[in-house]
Formats: structure tokens, C-alpha cells, sequence
């Protein structure tokens, strides 16, 4: 405070305004001598700049203690008496008048002096006032301050304390363990340790005592931190919590409250809490205790010098560090509590340290001590976990019937198996090689691919009892997955690379949509509205998955009027899941489009070899085909035969649904199942129209299908109102996909026309 | 937000179990779909990694009661929990009806489960849902394991803002708690849908 009053710029402003006031008193004496003036009354002159000067006091310094505004309206009172006696002195040194005379003009005969005298006062004492008033933090410092902060690691060279150090006062209150430090030396006593002082702690004493230097330490560092949150004051307002009672750690604690405790009693004697009485202002610090070995796990190895569990023992609260409360709790609501190693060097003997404390510093991974959070927790009043919220109770649900019932299983289901008597049904395909239970079906896995538990249990189907054991699964853990430093989203890169695979139509913009339980990778033209992708790809692909004996699909290729729309399943064999959806306006490069979205998805497969497939998309049941009875092919219909050369030798045949409503001519190469074909057909064509056409697409011109090397085509036959007929044409042979589809076309017109 | 098909008389709604990653959210559908009867559920769509982690999400669909002559459908989803996966997360979130965070109880999860809820809020604001209006119930799970927080902590942690939210514990791999959580979430639902008249239910 001394060195801020000597600064010279509150003495200059105060000399000017001094020099002011001095030329603007002269002046109108000078003026008026010689004119009558009527002087003050007495009390006014007196009272009159008390008044003003409390009125000031309280105005503008509200929420300062009642002493410090009586000293402050006492000092202006002076600074005012002695302006004028200054006032006097200078007209007696002018001439105006006697001393005498000069004394009574100064206080009362000359008004404009008093008044200037009111004015100048605490214009000479403002520019003092930050000396006289401890200043308060600014609204948006305090709305600004962190909660919480990192420590402050000193990386200089150690300074050494005054070697007159007072003895500071700390008292542990054995009841409550709390740290409590002395007022008048409060704020030496926060000033966290030098590392020169912490090299300087004693040995502790043999017997169990109570911690003065590492709660010293530890209250220091705290108070360097500057924690002040809203826990702390809550926490000292409760009445003493019997922190430690609930504490499970080796701990001892003095019997109590008298004892004496070797090494500390000069302090608690000539403290008055040991009485066990707390002087209201002294502060108060809380702490609790973490057991030594979690934190010395967390240090370098070679930060010894002794054995741990020796080191343990010899702290000066044996096995256990302690760490202020204010420093926990505002860390609390983060589900984690770390601290700086400052916080508990100055709790480490002198010559247990092998390395300097920077070093330790440094070795500590992370730079932070991660403290057992269920330790913290343990030790604290559950009052502070209790938020004033509004009821968990929702109004209303009790309307409502609860919407899910389970149903009773074998509890064998859920209960966990033992490994080897895992088992896996056996099959050939690769829906039948995989798992399946009520519907959830995971295709195999690569032999040296782990399982978590949810699908051991699900391996534990009756169904899956009698059939080969499976190599025992090793649960799958934290440390095991693959999870590698992304630094873009997965989404990013996969959207990306799609797009630069798709680079020669023109990089196009990847999009991604989640809806009905798929995951589409939409690429559409500027002028195609990316909602009747979406429409029409979440319509297809339930049927695509639903394809049955008819095997997987690789492509699907829908034109119409509006435009073209290729969906390219990226699991060919599962097909729901993941599917890339792109869309042409036009139709000039759809060949090429179909042949880098197939491109794209095996190269998806091949990156991602250690996906399980996708299980099931769910079937919409009003898109699966109805039974489907075979009828006489017309004659007309044999006749276009001949026409399909691009696909091969084919077979004609003819399907209709129970209702008569859809009639299927269909047209198969060798190997290829009428029916299946059909069936597939029918639901392509209804999940197309049964909710109305995609919009901005329609009409249908043709749906063509790639399953490996094999073409399927479905061409609407138009010329029968109320009754939907199909061309389908499915031909292994598919060198000319142009032609065959050119083919269908043409057949389909002459059918219409027929 | 909820799609209604006024020709089929079908409303469906989009419930996200939300959580940190191998906390239990794939389980829970798991369970979901293991228990309810066939005709009450579609079949479970999941895209998973080779050690069981969700690449993208799991998706079932379940229907419920009928309500006012609508027939309710609920699509549940569950989220990506790894960190790096948060554009799957908000894809996935988009027109979310209900959400149930699904906690891990354990005291080395703590820190996790706190991220995810924050990001949870996070992606909510982005897509300009308030988070304290949409329902949302909280599932403690994995309660059957050794070192668990206590419910008191895990509510400080995780039912804090503005109102307290519905909290059940869990164990979902055995299903405790499973049904308990959908129940209340598809309630909530309903009546954040239909209003507290319940008007028809059959």
C-alpha cells in the first residue's frame, strides 16, 4: 500500500486540483472586496460539509464497513479544515486581510469559499481512494473467472523466504479435518510454498501427528489457485460434517479435541481453537485424503529415493496426501478430480525425492494427478450432490397404458455361456452361416475376430445348442478396440473418398440421410431433388434385402421420366445397412455412374473387410409379393423370344398375383427360378406405386437389376387400365447391357400393343 | 419430429438411446427385440465393427399402442458412442422424438458419460431443439458391476439442466431396467404427442 502511495500521479492530480482551487478562491476576494457580503451562519460552515461528505461516503462506497466510511468522511473533514486554514494563510500572505480576519473570511465570511472548499476535498482524496478502499473484482472478472484452473508450475530458479518467517497458526480441527489458519496471518499463510520451503519441512514426527505442513502446503496451493466456487461457500456453511467418520481410510485422528499433538502444540496452544471454539473470521480449509499409493502410482518410478511403502509412513499424515476441498469440488459436476503435483509436493519429506520438482512435474502423464473419485466422493456430504430441481415425475404418462409388454424367455437367453460351449449352426450360404436368433442374424466373422457378451448370448439360442462349438471368444475390451486417431470424422473421409471416386462425372457432392434403419450415401445432380432419392431408395431397399432364393442383388438401376436413380448396395449380401444412392438428370453417362458406384462399393468392402454385414432391413409386408400362380403364356408372348438375343436362350413364362391385379410375362435365361424372379418383381414394381410414385420421377420406364454377371430387366407393358403388367427379362449372358435393355423396350412396346 | 401417415393411420416415432461408447445402448435394443412378441417388432438392423463396436447405428422398429385411431410406431436408434463418430450422432439425431441416455455407472465412466451428455446437448442446439422440452430419460447402467458411482453423484452428474428427468438403473444385458426406460421414454412421448388426455387408447 505504501509503495501504490507513493506513486506521483494521485499527487500531481491532487496538486492541480490544489492550484485550481487556489487561483479560483483568490479571485472572487479579490473581486468583491469592498462589496458587502453576507456571510455564513456558523453551524452551516460546520455542518454543511459533514453532511456532504457522509452523503458522498454512502453514495459511493455502499458495501464498505461502517469504520472505513467514518474514517473516510473524518478525512475529508480534515483535508476540508485544512484547505481552510491553507484559504486563510493565503489571503493574510496577499494582503486581503489580518490573519485573524483572513481565518473567519476563510471559514464563513466568503461563501464561494466554503463551497470550493466542499468541492475540492474529495476531488484531492478521490485519486487516494483505491489505498483507503480494498478494491472489488470487476462484475465480468468474477463472471469470467474459471471454476477451475491449472495449476501454476513454477519453472524459475527457487526463491529463498525471508529468514524471519513468523510461525504461522494452523489448527486442524480433529472433529472435522479442517485446516483452519490464523486471520492476521492469512493471507502469508495462503502463499503457496517456495520450493525452498518445501525443501525445508521437518521430518515428521514418529507418532501419528496432525499434518501442519502438508496442510499447510496443501492450503497454500489452493489459495494460489484461487478457488473460490460456490461449493466452497456451501460447504462452509454446513454445520462441521463429520468428513472423516466416513472415511474408510487407515487413518488415525487424534481422540480428541485437547490433544496435543509433537511438533504443533505452541500453535494450538496459543490458538484459540484449541478450545475447540472458531472465531468467526478465521477462514477455514477442508480437506480430504487420498491414499498415498494411487497418487505415487501415478508418478515417474524413479521419483524415489526410498521405498514407497517406507515414504508412506513417513508423511505427515502416514499413507494418505491431502488435497483441499475447494479444489475438488468445483471438479465434481466433470465426473473427474485432478490436481497439480504442487498441490501435494510440500507433503513429501525432505530426501525422499529423487528428482527436482519440475521433473516429477513433467513425468506425470498428462501433467495432472487424477484423484479416485470414489475416495472424493466417499468423503463429502451428500448435501452438496443435491441440486434444487423441479420433480422427475413427467404429468400425463399415467394416461397412457405402458406401450411394451416383453414376454417371458428362457432365461438360458440372457444368462452369460461359457465359451466353449458356444455353437453356430452350420450352412452354406451366408445368411446360413451366421447367427441367427428371432431375427437379429450377424453374418461370420473373420476366426480371429473377438465377441462381446451381448453375442454370446445371443449365441446361446436352443436353436444353435445341438450344433458345432464354436473356438472360445474373448470378450471384447476397451484396450482391444481397433479405435484408431481419427482426425476428421469417419463420415468426412467416407464422403470424400466417394466423391472422389465418382471424380469423373464431375466430383460430385456426397450427402449422407438416416431413415427407416439404412444409412444412404446420396449423390444427386443439381437439377434431381435429393428427397426422391430418398424415397425411392428407402422403398427399394427393403425389397432388395427380401430377394430370397433369387440371391443377392449387386445394382439396381431405375429410369424413369424424371430422371435415373442407381442404388448400390455396399453389402451386397445383406443389403440393408449401408447403400449408395446416385442420382442423373439426364441420362448421357449412366453407364458409366452405375460402373463407378460399383467401383465404390468394393472398394468400401475391401476397406472395411472387418465389418460384420448388416443383419436385416426391415420388410415392409405390403411390398412382399403375394403367392403367385403361373398362367398360360400367350402365344404373342412366345413370339418375343426371339427378339432378346442379348440375353441369351430364354424361357417364357407367365404369373399372376391372387387378385388378377399384376401380370408378370417373364422371360428367364438357364439356371434362373421363374418364381423368385417374379416375386422380386412384383415388389420392386409395388413398393414403387403401392404409395404413389417418388415424386418428380414418374413415370416408370424401367427397373434393371445386376447380379453378378447376370441382367435382370422389368419393364412396365402399358395398354390395360386397372391391371399393371410386367415384362421381366433375366438373362446370364450380359455382354450388351445396352441392347438387352433396348430389347426389353421394344418387347414391352410391342406387347402394349398387342 | 413424429411423422404421421394420415392414409394409414400411422404415426411413427424416432426414439435415440444416446451414450458414451460401450455403455450399453446396442444391448438395450438387444433386449428390446429378444423380448417383444413378433408381432410387435420389425427386425434389428445393425452394422457393427468386428469387436461388437456400432459403426453407424442400430435401428429397430416397434409398435405400440394405438392412440386416437393412430396406430403408434417407435423407430429406435442407438448412436455411434465413440467420440470421433459425432456427424453418424447427428445424423441419426435428426427429427429425434425421445432420447435415452444410456449411462455407464462405473466410476472410471464418469468423465465419459459427462462428454457424451454435453455433446448430446450440444448436437440438440444444432438442430435447434431445447433440450429441456424434448423427453429425455436416463438409464444408469451396468448397475450389477463392482465399482458403480452412487445414483446420487450420477444424478448431479447427469440430471442437472433445468428439470429432473426420469432416471432408472439398469442392467441391460439381463435386461433389468430395459423395459422400464422404453416404457417411460414412449410415454413421454405420447404425451408429448397427444397432450396428458389420453383420448382413446386401445
Amino acid at each position: 500500500m505504501m509503495h501504490a502511495i507513493r506513486k506521483p500521479a494521485p499527487w500531481t492530480i491532487a496538486a492541480g486540483a490544489f492550484a485550481l482551487y487556489l487561483s479560483a478562491v483568490t479571485t472572487p476576494v479579490d473581486l468583491a472586496l469592498g462589496a458587502a457580503i453576507v456571510p455564513l451562519p456558523l453551524s452551516t460552515a460546520l455542518l454543511m460539509p459533514a453532511l456532504v461528505y457522509a452523503l458522498l461516503i454512502l453514495m459511493f462506497f455502499p458495501r464498505v464497513a461502517v469504520a472505513r466510511r467514518l474514517a473516510g468522511a473524518g478525512l475529508l473533514c480534515t483535508v476540508h479544515a485544512l484547505l481552510s486554514l491553507m484559504t486563510a494563510g493565503l489571503y493574510s500572505a496577499i494582503g486581503f486581510f489580518p490573519f485573524h480576519e483572513a481565518l473567519a473570511q476563510a471559514f464563513v465570511g466568503f461563501p464561494p469559499a466554503p463551497f470550493l472548499q466542499i468541492l475540492l476535498a474529495p476531488l484531492m482524496v478521490l485519486p487516494f481512494r483505491k489505498h483507503f478502499v480494498p478494491r472489488q473484482p470487476h462484475l465480468s472478472e468474477r463472471l469470467s473467472a474459471p471454476l477451475w484452473e491449472g495449476p501454476w508450475i513454477p519453472s524459475g530458479p527457487p526463491a529463498d523466504p525471508p529468514s524471519s518467517e513468523p510461525v504461522k497458526d494452523f489448527v486442524l480441527d480433529p472433529v472435522t479435518e479442517e485446516v483452519r489458519v490464523k486471520g492476521p496471518e492469512m493471507e502469508e499463510a495462503n502463499q503457496a510454498p517456495s520450493w525452498a520451503e518445501v525443501a525445508r519441512l521437518p521430518e515428521p514426527s514418529p507418532r501419528p501427528a496432525i499434518p501442519r505442513d502438508g496442510a499447510e502446503a496443501a492450503v497454500g496451493a489452493s489459495a494460489r489457485m484461487g478457488q473460490s466456487g460456490p461449493g466452497v461457500s456451501r460447504r462452509e456453511k454446513r454445520p462441521s460434517p463429520p468428513v472423516a467418520e466416513k472415511s474408510s481410510s487407515p487413518v488415525e485422528r487424534p481422540a480428541s479435541e485437547d490433544q496435543e499433538v509433537p511438533g504443533f502444540t505452541r500453535s494450538l496452544r496459543a490458538s484459540p481453537e484449541g478450545t475447540g471454539r472458531r472465531p468467526a473470521s478465521d477462514p477455514v480449509k477442508k480437506v480430504i485424503q487420498i491414499p498415498f499409493d494411487w497418487i505415487a502410482g501415478q508418478l515417474p518410478a524413479e521419483a524415489f529415493l526410498i521405498p514407497t511403502d517406507r515414504l508412506a509412513a513417513r508423511l505427515p499424515q502416514p499413507n494418505v496426501l491431502l488435497i483441499p476441498q475447494d479444489l475438488v469440488v468445483p471438479q465434481l459436476p466433470e465426473g473427474v478430480v485432478q490436481i497439480a503435483w504442487e498441490v501435494v509436493a510440500g507433503q513429501f519429506p525432505e530426501g525422499t525425492l529423487a528428482l527436482p520438482h519440475e521433473k516429477i512435474a513433467e513425468g506425470i502423464h498428462g501433467g495432472m494427478l487424477r484423484l479416485p473419485l470414489d475416495e472424493v466422493v466417499r468423503q463429502l456430504p451428500t448435501e452438496i450432490f443435491t441440486l434444487p430441481l423441479r420433480s422427475a415425475k413427467v404429468l400425463g404418462i399415467e394416461a397412457f397404458p405402458l406401450p411394451f409388454q416383453p414376454v417371458l424367455r428362457d432365461p438360458s437367453v440372457s444368462a452369460a455361456a461359457p465359451a466353449d460351449s458356444l455353437k453356430v449352426p452350420k450352412g452354406d450360404s451366408p445368411r446360413s452361416g451366421g447367427l441367427e436368433h428371432g431375427g437379429i442374424q450377424r453374418l461370420e466373422r473373420p476366426a480371429d475376430a473377438s465377441a462381446s457378451k451381448s453375442v454370446q448370448a445371443e449365441r446361446r439360442t436352443p436353436e444353435a445348442q445341438e450344433e458345432e462349438p464354436l473356438r472360445a471368444c474373448t470378450p471384447a475390451t476397451e484396450n482391444d478396440s481397433p479405435v484408431r486417431p481419427v482426425e476428421l470424422s469417419r463420415l468426412t473421409i467416407e464422403t470424400g473418398r466417394l466423391s472422389a471416386l465418382l471424380a469423373p462425372i464431375g466430383s460430385p457432392k456426397v450427402d449422407v440421410e438416416v431413415t427407416a434403419g439404412a444409412m444412404l450415401f446420396i449423390v444427386s445432380s443439381p437439377q434431381l431433388a435429393k428427397d426422391a432419392l430418398v424415397s425411392t431408395a428407402i422403398r427399394l431397399v427393403p425389397v432388395l434385402a427380401d430377394s430370397g432364393d433369387l440371391g443377392a442383388i449387386d445394382q439396381v438401376t431405375l429410369r424413369a421420366s424424371g430422371g435415373a436413380i442407381i442404388l448400390t448396395p455396399f453389402f451386397p449380401h445383406g443389403p440393408g445397412g449401408t447403400v449408395l444412392v446416385a442420382g442423373l438428370r439426364r441420362r448421357g453417362s449412366l453407364a458409366m455412374l452405375e460402373i463407378l458406384c460399383r467401383r465404390a462399393a468394393a472398394e468400401y468392402r475391401d476397406r472395411h473387410s472387418d465389418l460384420l454385414a448388416p443383419i436385416e432391413t426391415p420388410v415392409r409386408e405390403r411390398y412382399r409379393a403375394p403367392e403367385l400362380r403361373d398362367v398360360a403364356v400367350p402365344g404373342q408372348v412366345d413370339l418375343l423370344v426371339g427378339s432378346m438375343s442379348a440375353f441369351g436362350p430364354l424361357t417364357p413364362s407367365a404369373l399372376c398375383d391372387e387378385t388378377g391385379s399384376t401380370l408378370l410375362y417373364l422371360f428367364s435365361g438357364p439356371g434362373v427360378e421363374a418364381n423368385p424372379l417374379a416375386r422380386l418383381a412384383w415388389g420392386l414394381y409395388h413398393a414403387l406405386t403401392i404409395d404413389g410414385p417418388p415424386d418428380g420421377l414418374w413415370p416408370l420406364r424401367s427397373i434393371a437389376l445386376r447380379q453378378g454377371r447376370q441382367r435382370i430387366v422389368i419393364q412396365p407393358v402399358a395398354g390395360e387400365p386397372g391391371r399393371s403388367r410386367l415384362l421381366v427379362a433375366a438373362g446370364a449372358k450380359a455382354g450388351h447391357p445396352g441392347l438387352a435393355h433396348l430389347q426389353v423396350g421394344r418387347a414391352a412396346e410391342r406387347l402394349g400393343s398387342l | 419430429m413424429s411423422v404421421i401417415n394420415h392414409a394409414a393411420k400411422v404415426i411413427n416415432f424416432k426414439v435415440v438411446y444416446y451414450g458414451p461408447g460401450l455403455a450399453g445402448k446396442t444391448a438395450n435394443l438387444q433386449h428390446v427385440h429378444r423380448c417383444l412378441p413378433d408381432g410387435n417388432k420389425g427386425n434389428m438392423t445393425s452394422l457393427a465393427t468386428g469387436d461388437d463396436r456400432t459403426l453407424f447405428f442400430d435401428f429397430l422398429p416397434v409398435s405400440a399402442l394405438t392412440v386416437r385411431g393412430f396406430a403408434t410406431k417407435f423407430q429406435l436408434y442407438t448412436v455411434p458412442g465413440q467420440i470421433q463418430y459425432n456427424m453418424t450422432r447427428k445424423l441419426v439425431l435428426r427429427g429425434v422424438d425421445g432420447i435415452v441416455f444410456v449411462a455407464d455407472s462405473q466410476w472410471d465412466r464418469l468423465r465419459e458419460n459427462v462428454e457424451s451428455f454435453r455433446n448430446l446437448e450440444e448436437n440438440l442446439r444444432e438442430y435447434k431443439y431445447d433440450p429441456g422440452e424434448l423427453p429425455v430419460v436416463l438409464q444408469y447402467n451396468k448397475r450389477d458391476m463392482s465399482k458403480v458411482a452412487p445414483l446420487g453423484y450420477l444424478d448431479f452428474l447427469l440430471n442437472r439442466s433445468g428439470k429432473r428427468v426420469p432416471s432408472f438403473e439398469a442392467v441391460a444385458i439381463s435386461g433389468t431396467g430395459v423395459f422400464e426406460t422404453l416404457n417411460t421414454i414412449a410415454r413421454m412421448v405420447l404425451v408429448s404427442e397427444f397432450g396428458q388426455e389420453q383420448g382413446g387408447v386401445s
